[in-house]
């Protein structure tokens, strides 16, 4: 899939329509050298390495307004250049605080019982969130989200969560009325046909490609819409190309093999060996699940145009290398699994 | 050690507590939601702009890109003469943007293009556009020049002085826009078989129709889009040309086989009634060795270049007059492949067939004697020989060579039904041959089968009457009979070569199956011989040329009309056999139709000039047999006179019984072929 949306733009680019294609499978590989190396390391270690992560991420944050360590890309600084390694620090901050929340609940899990308590272990994301959200507002929306998902797992308590998701909304209202490049999108979101820039047409040629998609698509590598007009069809919208190329009986699949691999997490979490198993699985699978709905919420237009990749399938070195590493501790927790524990 | 660690470890280790599983539980639920809603959200859009957003997509891409079409592949001939082609041709187009983008183009560009092509331009048009058009970056002048024609100007354009400095730089904004036509050299020849195209390049007829998808190439294309900068981008992927394929007709042979079927139908053209010389006559040539077909060919035929004109068969009043129904039917009628698509009779070119399979089955013997008394009597019904008084005492050989029906008839008696049948099915009657070609009629329901045929029907098949075949079925069921047993898959493919001129792949000969054994082939072979040198074919041979063959005279449904279709089957030279020919014409336009001789002498005729051309000598001493015959058989240009030719053993083969009740019926399900259309016919005979 991701060869097919990408082979136009890159034969353009760099004369090799399977530029990408190669710059991905070596991340991928990378990825699930990552993954078997976390399948078969006992997770448990880990929980005592929450606290440094946190840090360390926050470290590698900040590090990106360091000039010569740190470039822009799309509008906003958020690569790491470190020698030869370039990476997305947010990506590993969307880890370190999965560890770190994992580590922090499991420590006093009844301390959720009270919302005082909730707050603050808000009040202690708050400064990652906070870094994450000044450089790349998608990051920290999904942060934030990853936290409130795991929080909303471990407390007993419906309501504080109602109020959460509202002032959420808030939240995210006024940071897009702070930077100025936020507000058109969200322009373009509520207005895409009378809308003009960059923005809108990203979005409209997505919603073409979509819609012109039909039951079955136009067949593997048909698309027309990856022909240049849907920017960054490999990236954030490769989910349109899908739906052009397998129509909606693609689009639905892919779907629900999402469906399918949260379903199995939440499997692992409910028979995890140990509450911090459990916990890191929720974490993991709130960071999947949230960065499918808000992408394919984004290319389908139901939300503003934010910059998510869809988990697997987009092209991104470091969040594929990432989720590989994720899935793998989720098969380190699945591995401690014994019957006798299963009730 | 290490479990002991674990162990402790798990005893101190919290639980995933249950109010939190059932947290999780409520938590996948509202993914889930999340997920259906998305789902709802793309068939929504799907349902409810999908026509819209797929019309703009195209849109799209017509305005933004470009067709760079492909070149179809060629059809050659088994020499590698051209018989279809597609030639480029060139529209003019005028980029209005480029040419008003500065007021110094406009006038040097309008005069030549006026200069190089004064007939296809007009001025008034092209200064229309430009005051009028300046945005328009394409717009077509003129359509479909040739190479030659637009070479002025593209001269014009690009002549340079002697420092290598344009001396026209002011023409700009026009370029030629290359496509591809069809074009057909040889115009009519192999028409039928060859076939044409329509609609830019979807094969209509023929191998046109056949092997369309290996002559059609893919088109390239040009795009061009609005990067996020809004620059003008444009890639440009190559188109791939088709391939072209090498056929087993050869373009001489055909000529010469063409020629003297119109010269044939020349010859009686409004002869007994106005119209022309038969209603079909049709000629094949196999190789009997390879099973390719070397020349095909059928009357009435059409001109390639121009497939749609009737002008050649009716008159401006009768076209005019014409309802679309009755147009298509009639240039169906000149396009159909009479070769493949139609089902008739064959008449006695059945016999050596019903010969060999007594022999192969030990039922017929080769020293077995019949009395043939003129007839043979199935109930109320007589069945007579064409000789009504009868030939008296035949040998086996002799009832070939005299087409004795009713010596055939009594070995149809010991041959049986079953094993007739059985022989019908190996020979291929009532299958199709899997030639290369389109439209092969389907024959099964036009012969018998074991549980409806009656003593009669299997009388009346053994030598030809009472079932249907095509001429391919024949021609290769033939070829086997007499190249030592072994049936070849007919075909025209020869090999498939790129645009590049590298073979892709080559056809080789499909031995399908053993006929019959070389040694009945080898008698088979000897009696047709004796057939030509002393029977009733004689007026097929060319003087000093060994040839074998048999005549066929089929009476044709309904018998009370009294029309016939004539047809001789022969293959030379007699030892090794390099050719098989089969001539089939069908109602001839003459007063006594029932002779073979007018398959005969057409075949004589041909043959004089293919046997020099396939460079096969003579191999027989001079006779003098059929010495200044022409193609109506009169000696010394006497047309007027059509010789009845009883004198040298050509006769009317078949006496079919006019008006039995009992054989009426059953040609009301097996010999409708006066009825052109497919053979849709009942499989009952009954």
């Amino acid at each position: 899939m991701l060869y097919s949306s990408s082979s136009y733009l890159s034969a353009n680019k760099f004369g090799d329509s399977g530029h990408y294609l190669k710059l991905q499978i070596r991340n991928l590989l990378f990825g699930l050298v990552a993954m078997a190396f976390l399948t078969f390391v006992d997770y448990r270690i880990w929980k005592r390495w929450g606290t440094a992560l946190y840090v360390l991420a926050m470290l590698l944050c900040l590090a990106v307004y360091i000039p010569g360590l740190g470039r822009a890309s799309h509008g906003s600084a958020r690569w790491l250049y470190l020698g030869p390694i370039s990476f997305q620090p947010s990506e590993v901050a969307k880890v370190a605080s999965i560890f770190f929340l994992a580590m922090f609940i499991e420590h006093a899990p009844h301390a959720m019982y009270s919302v005082r308590n909730i707050f603050k272990v808000i009040i202690v994301m708050f400064p990652l969130v906070g870094v994450v959200a000044y450089m790349n507002l998608s990051t920290a929306i999904i942060l934030f989200g990853i936290c409130a998902c795991m929080i909303f797992v471990a407390s007993p308590k419906y309501k504080p969560f109602g109020v959460l998701v509202i002032s959420a909304i808030m939240v995210g209202a006024i940071f897009v009325s702070i930077a100025g490049y936020r507000m058109a999108r969200i322009q373009t979101w509520l207005h895409p046909e009378n809308a003009s820039g960059d923005d809108v047409y990203q979005t409209l040629q997505g919603l073409y490609a979509i819609g012109s998609g039909g039951l079955f698509g136009k067949g593997l590598g048909q698309s027309m819409q990856k022909l240049g007009n849907v920017p960054e069809s490999q990236n954030d919208f490769i989910f349109t190309i899908i739906c052009e190329e397998l129509g909606l009986f693609g689009a639905i699949c892919t779907i629900l093999l999402y469906a399918l691999i949260l379903w199995r997490m939440m499997v692992i979490a409910n028979n995890a060996a140990d509450l911090y198993g459990s916990l890191l699985v929720v974490g993991i699978m709130a960071h999947l699940a949230i960065q499918v709905i808000l992408n394919i919420a984004v290319v389908t237009n139901s939300i503003p145009n934010t910059g998510i990749t869809l988990p697997f399938i987009s092209y991104g070195g470091t969040s594929v290398s990432i989720l590989m590493a994720e899935m793998g501790v989720v098969l380190g927790v699945s591995r401690q699994i014994r019957l006798d524990n299963i009730r | 050690m290490a479990q002991q660690q674990k162990k402790r470890k798990k005893r101190k280790s919290k639980k995933f507590p249950l109010y939190m599983k059932s947290k999780l539980v409520v938590f996948f639920g509202i993914l889930l939601a999340c997920l259906c809603a998305l789902i709802g959200r793309i068939m929504y859009i799907e349902y409810h702009n999908g026509e819209e957003y797929k019309k703009l997509v195209l849109s799209k891409q017509d305005y933004d890109s470009k067709i760079i079409p492909y070149q179809r592949g060629d059809i050659l001939d088994t020499n590698g003469t051209v018989l279809a082609t597609s030639v480029a041709v060139y529209n003019i187009i005028l980029d209005c943007k480029v040419l008003t983008s500065d007021e110094k183009y406009i006038e040097p560009t309008v005069t030549a293009l006026l200069s190089c092509f004064p007939k296809k331009l007009k001025e008034e048009e092209i200064r229309k556009y430009i005051a009028e058009e300046q945005k328009r970056a394409y717009i077509i002048l003129a359509k479909g020049l040739s190479y030659d024609e637009v070479q002025k100007f593209v001269k014009l354009q690009e002549e340079v002085d002697d420092k290598g400095k344009k001396k026209n730089p002011d023409i700009n904004g026009v370029w030629f826009e290359t496509e591809y036509k069809r074009s057909y050299p040889y115009k009519t020849l192999a028409a039928d078989v060859i076939g044409f195209t329509s609609a830019g390049d979807v094969g209509t007829t023929g191998l046109e129709h056949y092997y369309d998808d290996v002559l059609n190439g893919i088109n390239g294309r040009e795009y061009g889009y609005l990067n996020s900068n809004s620059d003008y981008e444009k890639t440009v992927i190559a188109p791939e040309d088709g391939d072209s394929i090498v056929i087993s007709i050869d373009e001489n042979i055909q000529a010469i086989v063409e020629k003297k079927i119109a010269e044939f139908n020349e010859a009686y053209t409004n002869n007994k009634t106005k119209g022309p010389g038969a209603k079909n006559i049709a000629v094949v040539m196999q190789n009997p060795n390879t099973g390719e077909i070397i020349a095909m060919a059928s009357y009435p035929t059409f001109d390639l270049s121009k497939p749609r004109d009737l002008s050649a068969y009716y008159t401006k009043k009768q076209i005019k007059k014409m309802s679309q129904e009755e147009t298509y039917a009639a240039l169906n009628e000149i396009w159909k492949n009479y070769c493949v698509t139609e089902t008739y009779e064959p008449g006695s070119v059945q016999k050596p067939f019903t010969v060999a399979c007594g022999l192969e089955t030990g039922t017929v013997k080769q020293s077995d004697t019949f009395y043939c008394d003129g007839y043979e009597v199935f109930g109320p019904d007589k069945i007579h020989c064409f000789d009504r008084s009868g030939h008296g005492t035949e040998t086996v050989e002799g009832a070939l060579m005299d087409s004795c029906n009713d010596s055939l008839m009594q070995m149809s008696y010991q041959i049986g039904a079953e094993k007739f049948l059985e022989y019908q099915s190996i020979f291929g009657f009532g299958q199709k041959t899997g030639i290369d070609l389109p439209g092969e009629a389907y024959t099964a329901s036009l012969i018998y089968t074991l549980d409806k045929i009656k003593p009669v029907d299997l009388a009346t098949n053994s030598f030809g009457q009472n079932y249907n075949c095509t001429m391919v079925q024949m021609i290769s069921a033939f070829s086997s009979l007499i190249n030592g047993g072994t049936y070849y898959q007919p075909h025209m493919l020869k090999k498939i070569v790129d645009a590049k001129g590298n073979t892709v792949s080559t056809y080789s000969p499909i031995a399908l199956k053993q006929t019959v054994s070389s040694s009945t082939s080898a008698l088979i072979r000897e009696y047709l011989y004796h057939t030509v040198t002393s029977g009733t074919a004689t007026s097929a041979k060319v003087d000093g040329y060994s040839l074998g063959g048999k005549t066929g005279t089929a009476q044709k449904y309904p018998r009370a009309e009294k029309n016939y279709l004539v047809s001789f089957m022969g293959f030379a030279p007699y030892e090794n056999p390099q050719f098989v020919i089969y001539c089939v014409i069908d109602t001839p336009n003459v007063e006594d139709q029932a002779h073979s001789s007018y398959a005969l002498n057409l075949t004589r005729e041909i043959l004089k000039e293919v046997y020099p051309y396939m460079n096969i000598y003579p191999d027989e001493e001079k006779t003098g047999v059929n010495e200044g015959k022409d193609i109506t058989g009169a000696v010394g240009h006497d047309d007027a006179q059509l010789q009845d030719e009883n004198g040298d053993g050509s006769i009317q083969d078949n006496q079919i019984p006019e008006e039995t009740p009992g054989q009426e019926n059953q040609q009301n399900g097996q010999a409708s072929q006066d009825e052109q259309d497919e053979q849709d016919d009942p499989d009952n005979p009954e």
